[in-house]
């Protein structure tokens, strides 16, 4: 009898550790506010649209904007670059979605250049700063919003490749001296949602300065320049 | 003429009794390491102030801290140092030193006994097993359900990679560390190791090396898997950093054990003990410790480099600085493939040990397990690129490494021989031991032929880097080697304890232990050959199933594991105390007492036949145990 | 007992059936039976586990996988029959509980030349088949067929991302893989920053993206459909979600695709020839 109690005892306490270790390794790097994008009513001709929705992003050198991660402490340095306010996303499905990036951040040549262009918006294009373009210069991205395709029997395909231009650098460095935020670009594009489903997203430029190829730090790190774009 | 002085050497030292010797334990090394690892930090982090790198070398310096104050505080330098000034240790001091009079306080210091030191290796790896498995329980739950971020693709991606590492340590010190330290000097009829300061270092290094793994976490862990391929790992978090040194410590302590093992094994046998009448366990644990002195420094040369490419803007790896990723990879598959013999053969010795006493027959073609042993470790250095088949590297090698890799399946084969041949015919004594041989076959088996699968080049194009090569080699390390090992747990354990294990519970965990493996990583099997990759955190509904059942498989082994512990524990503290020779086992060390005292021997033995002399009546063929004290020591020696 | 010429006895060994019926021969029968029932279900299940588990057949490469994996099942089978059957067998017939005494000691069977010898050469023959079959599949599916001209894609792997350009039809990109149904096409790959591992599991076919460094892999899409694309080596944070899709459209659907693209079709490609 003693052993049967030791026993189940043993695997009890076992369950237990797995249990609080599960816990503490979930809530332990803190995850990012779910942001929800505005649902209005539709009012588009578009097949298969029920609905119309709108985000608002946008993209800074640093972490210092981010409200959440100031208040909350977040995990990892505060001085990266980053995704504001948030990188978890919902938007509703079967819906036209509007997103507005504003794009504070300076940069450099995109590596692959293929992911200068625009793809998988409504009519292949953006509008930057109110021009309507389907690709902008690879010599000066400052980073890119990319849905990373994820088809299955239970999600529809959704693949979106939006590069976002860069600051000029004479902009970056007087918006430093004056100690203000930079002009940034305003970019704007649309695109339609299929069924409900989970896509994984993150910027395609290589932003994490210091590391090899520039995808480590920020770029690596869940939350500053990758999140997830919920269908719902 | 006739007088002559009788020149006496000069007296031994005597010790006062005190001194910093007998200060130092285990508490004063991780005081004195810690305290050197913030030391290390601090001036690491103000000299190297300002560059991108500054992390990483302020981490390396704070971990190398860490092991270097470690080490200081608990005296492992003591005696060299005392060498150096000229005060050799007393007669007295090495008295203490093997842990004499000392009870329970000599597993916490730099104790040399082998007996303390196999014990205290039983624990770290029975710990580390524990990490693993937990870190394992946690894989699998985010695994249980697709599309579901319960931790998340970096903190999974470090689970996987400190998972793997864990348990690859705590399979490579499982079976040699407890057991070729504490049986294989008795089994061959020794009072200690060949070098028995140097058994103390190997573990007490190895000792901190465990929170650096742990200390991984803290440093936002690692994106690769357990093999670290460059350039990933020159991308990665400071986590990365403490891996690295980890490994480097890890091999300086596996190098430290494996020269002492083998030169134990070839020099202290007893007085009649020719190599044909030394037990197949302790020529398995010299093959192994021959294998590993020669691989793994790879694998710590390989993290040196990465060590410097991370700190110090080295380019081994960086291929657009003339570095190579294929450097790596050569470098860390030559320790990689070695490697996974060095886990196995000494869990494979041990059943093979085992199985002539629970078929109570000799080994069947003795001969032939020691050739299969040598040539597993022959052929094991030349098939490493085997798991570079799809890497692009050198295609036109493609061809001979998939003939060397097919070529070792027949020296396993020479294996399975020796093992079905004893068992065949002989009178099967169903003690728990024997279970453990009987879930060696059938798992083993299974890791062999889907390594052979895995050994076509074509097909391995399908296969690698997905889930099959994960559930093979689950099979092999896990469902053989240590299966295999906790056989020799329960084999040994009398010995080591003076009290029995207790068979119930033991069956009990082996039935489910058993049963959960082969769930888990058949259904592996098939959603690896159904095209899900391996070290994903999430994947396409079609595997949802298969992934399911391998959870549910995954913490039944989880179970099954803690009823084991709950058995080891219970049966240290409370088991039926035992004689010397409960298994009536022929080889030495079931002739000495369980536990056996301080000096092994009363009187060395003498050794006249192999120890598989069952069914013999001819006493040429049994071993002489010599005289020795004890109750029951001769009993079973002649039958 | 036979009388030769010169009138001395010479021993003939007894009748089969005599043989069988003695104490050896009934063990040799009895195990010999466990192993053939052992083999016959192994058999059965390696004849259908390739394709029951196997993804959809789309290229002659994952044809010979698949022929590749059923051979070695096959092959398997008997071995793991004998070693389980003789396992088994022994615990059945020769278990002795599990008593505080060990049993008699069995007989003092040391080992057997013949027998050693004959397993050596036994799976020294089983493993120069496994070779002779796994070399020759090897060349069969590395070597083009003579005369065929093979479409030329760039694949290019990025964390997280896969990208495909065509640079002999155009040299226009993609995010996705497109390919003509029965025509050769040979994959040069390559990374930009990590090593990833490009892999279409129904086509059989995957290599390492290398920085810097260029590798090839080809096959022949037999199948029209959708299939995947997906990366097979750990690439950090987004390592599972690195997967798109590769298409494969008859050879007109394939050149619409091309100039849909902006590129321009190959028309001195052999399409339509599938020469198996």
């Amino acid at each position: 009898m003693n052993t049967l109690v030791g026993a189940v005892g043993t695997v009890a306490v076992g369950a237990v550790v797995v249990g609080a270790a599960a816990l503490v390794l979930h809530s332990a790097p803190t995850e990012p506010p779910l942001l929800t994008a505005t649902v209005t009513a539709n009012s588009s001709s578009t097949p298969g649209v029920t609905s119309e929705a709108s985000l608002e992003l946008a993209t800074y050198g640093d972490s210092s904007q981010i409200t959440w991660r100031r208040t909350n402490g977040g995990q990892g340095p505060h001085d990266w670059v980053s995704y504001g306010p948030t990188t978890n996303l919902q938007v509703p499905s079967h819906s036209l979605v509007t997103v507005t990036i504003q794009q504070y951040d300076s940069g450099e040549p995109i590596p692959n250049t293929f992911l200068a262009t625009v793809q998988g918006t409504v009519g292949g294009t953006m509008t930057v700063d109110g021009k309507t373009v389907s690709q902008v210069d690879s010599e000066s991205i400052g980073h890119t919003f990319t849905v990373h395709n994820y088809p299955s029997s239970t999600q529809d395909p959704l693949y979106i490749n939006v590069p976002l231009p860069a600051v000029s650098d004479d902009e970056a460095e007087a918006a430093d001296a004056a100690g203000r935020l930079t002009k940034p670009h305003v970019i704007t594009f649309q695109f339609v949602t299929g069924s409900a489903g989970t896509y994984a997203w993150n910027c395609e430029f290589p932003c994490g300065d210091g590391t090899y190829a520039k995808f480590g730090d920020a770029m690596s790190s869940y939350g500053y320049m990758s999140g997830t774009l919920h269908v719902v | 003429m006739a007088e002559t002085t009788a020149v006496r050497p000069a007296p031994a030292p005597t010790s006062s009794g005190g001194g910093i010797m007998r200060r130092l334990n285990l508490g004063t090394g991780l005081l004195a390491g810690v305290v050197l690892a913030a030391v290390a930090w601090f001036v690491g982090s103000a000299v190297w102030a300002g560059n991108d790198k500054a992390t990483d070398q302020a981490v390396i310096a704070a971990e190398i801290g860490w092991v270097l104050g470690f080490l200081i505080g608990i005296g492992a330098f003591v005696a060299p140092i005392r060498w150096m000034l000229g005060k050799d240790p007393s007669h007295e001091d090495e008295m203490f030193l093997a842990g004499k009079d000392q009870g329970v306080g000599r597993y916490f210091r730099f104790t040399t006994d082998h007996k303390v030191v196999g014990v205290q290796y039983l624990v770290l790896a029975m710990t580390t097993f524990g990490v693993g498995g937990l870190l394992a329980m946690m894989i699998r739950t985010e695994l249980a359900a697709p599309g579901e971020r319960i931790f998340g693709g970096e903190v999974y991606n470090s689970l996987v990679g400190v998972h793997g590492i864990i348990m690859i340590v705590s399979t490579i010190i499982m079976v040699v560390g407890p057991w070729g330290n504490f049986v294989m000097p008795i089994m061959i009829g020794a009072r200690d190791m060949a070098f028995p300061r140097l058994n103390a270092l190997s573990f007490w290094t190895l000792f901190p090396a465990v929170p650096v793994f742990l200390s991984i976490a803290a440093l936002r862990g690692i994106p690769t898997g357990w093999v670290a391929y460059a350039p990933l790992s020159d991308q990665a978090p400071p986590g990365m950093d403490a891996f690295a040194v980890a490994i480097i410590l890890f091999v300086i302590s596996s190098g430290i054990g494996a020269v002492n093992l083998i030169v134990t094994a070839l020099t202290m046998r007893a007085r009649g003990m020719t190599w044909n009448r030394t037990p197949i366990f302790v020529v398995g644990v010299v093959a192994t410790s021959l294998l590993g002195l020669i691989a793994l420094p790879c694998f710590e040369v390989a993290m040196v480099y990465e060590l410097l490419d991370r700190s110090m803007e080295a380019s081994f790896y960086v291929p657009d600085q003339g570095g190579s990723q294929w450097l790596y990879a050569n470098l860390f598959w030559l320790m990689g493939h070695p490697e996974v013999y060095v886990i196995l053969i000494p869990g494979t010795a041990a059943v093979l040990e085992m199985a002539p006493v629970f078929a109570r027959k000799p080994l069947f073609g003795a001969r032939l397990a020691v050739i299969g042993i040598i040539a597993l470790v022959a052929l094991s250095v030349l098939v490493w690129a085997h798991h570079m088949f799809v890497s692009g590297w050198a295609p036109t090698l493609a061809g001979p490494f998939m003939l060397t890799t097919e070529l070792i399946s027949i020296p396993t084969g020479l294996i399975f021989l020796v093992l079905i041949g004893t068992i065949w015919r002989g009178n099967i004594w169903t003690r728990l031991p024997m279970l453990f041989i009987y879930g060696f076959l059938w798992n083993f088996m299974i890791g062999g032929v889907t390594g052979i699968f895995l050994s076509d080049v074509p097909a391995d194009n399908e296969l690698h880097g997905a889930l099959f090569v994960t559930a093979h080699f689950h099979y092999t390390l896990l469902g053989g080697a240590m299966i295999g090992a906790m056989g020799a747990l329960v084999y040994w354990f009398s010995k080591m304890t003076g009290r029995m294990f207790d068979e119930k519970v033991g069956k009990v965990s082996f039935y489910v232990v058993m049963i959960g493996f082969n769930v888990t990583f058949l259904a592996m099997f098939y959603n690896g050959l159904a095209g899900m990759p391996r070290r994903v955190a999430d994947y396409q509904p079609q595997y949802e199933i298969g992934n399911q059942i391998s959870t549910l498989g995954a913490y039944t082994i989880g179970i099954g594991m803690l009823l084991f512990l709950y058995a080891i524990v219970h049966s240290w503290r409370h088991g039926t105390p035992s004689g010397p020779n409960p298994w009536h086992a022929k080889t030495l060390e079931w002739f000495v007492p369980s536990p056996p005292p301080l000096e092994n021997f009363e009187v060395l033995p003498v050794v006249t036949g192999d120890p598989y002399g069952y069914g013999e009546v001819d006493t040429h063929h049994t071993t002489h145990a010599g005289a020795i004290s004890g109750p029951a020591g001769h009993e079973g020696a002649d039958s | 007992m036979s009388v030769d010429t010169e009138g001395s006895e010479v021993p003939t060994r007894p009748p089969v059936r005599e043989r069988l019926a003695s104490p050896a021969g009934k063990l040799v029968v009895g195990v010999g039976v466990v192993v053939v029932v052992m083999s016959a279900l192994l058999l059965a299940f390696g004849i259908w586990w390739p394709n029951a588990s196997l993804p959809t057949t789309a290229s002659d490469t994952e044809d010979a996988v698949k022929s590749t994996i059923l051979v070695f099942s096959i092959a398997a089978a008997p071995v793991m029959a004998l070693v389980w059957g003789i396992g088994y067998y022994s615990l059945r017939h020769w278990r002795h509980g599990s008593g505080d005494e060990p049993p008699e000691d069995g007989p003092p069977l040391r080992g057997s030349n013949r027998i050693a010898v004959g397993w050596v050469v036994v799976s020294s023959v089983l493993t120069a088949f496994l070779l002779v079959w796994g070399l020759s599949e090897l060349t069969s599916t590395t070597t083009l067929a003579a005369g065929a001209k093979p479409l030329v894609v760039n694949v290019t792997g990025q964390q997280w991302l896969w990208t495909f350009s065509y640079p002999e039809d155009g040299g226009f990109s993609s995010p996705d893989l497109t390919l003509p149904k029965d025509r050769p096409v040979v994959f040069q790959v390559s990374s930009l920053d990590v090593i990833h591992s490009f892999w279409l599991p129904e086509m059989g076919i995957k290599v390492d993206a290398n920085p810097s460094v260029t590798t090839t892999v080809s096959t022949t899409p037999t199948l029209l459909g959708t299939f995947q694309v997906r990366c097979a080596e750990l690439c950090g944070l987004n390592h599972s979600y690195m997967e798109t899709t590769v298409k494969v459209l008859d050879g007109p659907a394939f050149d619409a695709w091309v100039t849909a693209h902006g590129g321009k079709p190959d028309v001195t490609a052999a399409g339509g020839t599938s020469n198996g």
